[in-house]
């Protein structure tokens, strides 16, 4: 803020009416500016004088025909608005506690007798039920089905070991021959 | 203006508006002395001030009942006895109301006396006293509205209907013009620069 700026807005900093960017901004060359500063604090004193002037009262007469008139002229409403109006805190709460009694009667249902299930609720259960037994049949098939898997496996691993044995007997058995015609010739 | 006065406000004049004849007493009580002042300053004579003062607030009870709170009700009420004051004025005294628009002042030859060390000298209230109600109309109802009244600047921009560059120039000259008026006269009786009547 330059100094111009600060003394445009020295009498609207003093009112309050500065937005928070440019108050900022004035603390921050109040800080710094030393002439502003006194030019500043010589405002902010003139304010403070003209504002501990005395001020002056009206005559009494004067005060007491107004008052008069505002009692005279004062708004007519019935005695129930007035009440409501001098307790309005109890005139707002007792609606509110009516809106709440409502609620918690809504919720709880103290009315409600415990009924007999409905047509749709049994049906609901009668169909979980067949659901849970095709599961139920579903894991079962699911289990026969991995026995004969093993069994497959069980019975692959014996026969293919046994041939696999032969085979490399007869590969040896071969060798030798081989072995003994190189050595006989 | 504190925000918890403003508040208070609002509530004495609701409660007023349904019928509760005290809370008008509480709004009085409140602006009676910075109204009075503020017109008694305008006006510069007590009589012309009580009248005044009192038509205010005869408007003020008059259109309280359909009064909404667009605006605070200090600056409304405000307003209405500025208003009062400028149709006063004019009645009695075309001269005063040309006094009211002037601006153009001598503002040079500014000491560098602070004014804490003028209003130290004895009476140096009654003089300041006196030195605001030789302002210039203009300058004087800015420094009675903002200063007495806790009026703000955008509040007095909209009763005076000018903007706010304007009422903050008048402000400054206020100022500037009190400063030279209690500097000139130091021991002596108020004397009035000249350009200020």
């Amino acid at each position: 803020m330059s100094c111009q700026e600060f003394h445009e807005n020295g009498w609207l900093f003093l009112s309050g009416e500065l937005d928070r960017q440019t108050e900022t901004e004035f603390r921050d060359h109040l800080g710094t500016c030393s002439l502003c500063r006194e030019a500043f604090e010589e405002a902010s004193s003139w304010a403070s004088a003209i504002h501990a002037v005395p001020e002056e009262r009206p005559q009494r007469a004067t005060r007491r025909a107004i008052l008069k008139a505002a009692r005279v002229h004062a708004p007519r409403v019935s005695p129930w608005e007035r009440w409501m109006h001098a307790h309005r805190t109890l005139s707002m709460g007792v609606p509110a506690l009516a809106a709440t009694a409502l609620v918690i009667m809504i919720l709880l249902r103290p009315w409600h007798q415990p009924a007999l299930p409905l047509d749709w609720e049994g049906t609901l259960i009668d169909e979980i039920t067949a659901v849970d037994r095709a599961l139920d049949d579903i894991a079962g098939e699911l289990d026969a089905s991995a026995l004969v898997t093993r069994k497959a496996l069980n019975d692959w691993d014996e026969g293919g070991l046994s041939t696999m044995t032969q085979d490399i007997a007869a590969i040896q058995q071969d060798l030798e021959y081989l072995n003994k015609t190189d050595e006989s010739l | 203006m504190k925000r918890e006065y403003r508040h208070l406000d609002a509530k004495w004049v609701h409660a007023y508006q349904k019928g509760d004849a005290r809370a008008f007493n509480r709004l009085y009580s409140r602006y009676e002395r910075p109204l009075f002042s503020y017109l008694l300053k305008m006006l510069g004579d007590r009589q012309r001030a009580e009248d005044v003062f009192q038509q205010t607030w005869m408007k003020v009870i008059k259109a309280l009942p359909n009064y909404r709170e667009q605006q605070r009700f200090g600056s409304w009420l405000f307003g209405i006895g500025h208003h009062a004051a400028i149709d006063e004025i004019r009645k009695n005294s075309k001269m005063a109301l040309d006094e009211f628009a002037s601006e153009q002042l001598d503002v040079s030859c500014v000491d560098s006396h602070t004014p804490e060390a003028v209003l130290l000298e004895r009476e140096s209230q009654e003089k300041l006293h006196a030195a605001i109600a030789r302002l210039p109309d203009a300058q004087k109802s800015v420094v009675m509205m903002r200063l007495k009244g806790e009026l703000s600047f955008k509040e007095i921009a909209e009763i005076e209907k000018c903007s706010i560059n304007t009422v903050l120039g008048r402000m400054h000259y206020a100022v500037s013009n009190l400063k030279k008026m209690l500097l000139s006269q130091k021991g002596d009786d108020i004397h009035v620069m000249p350009g200020i009547s």
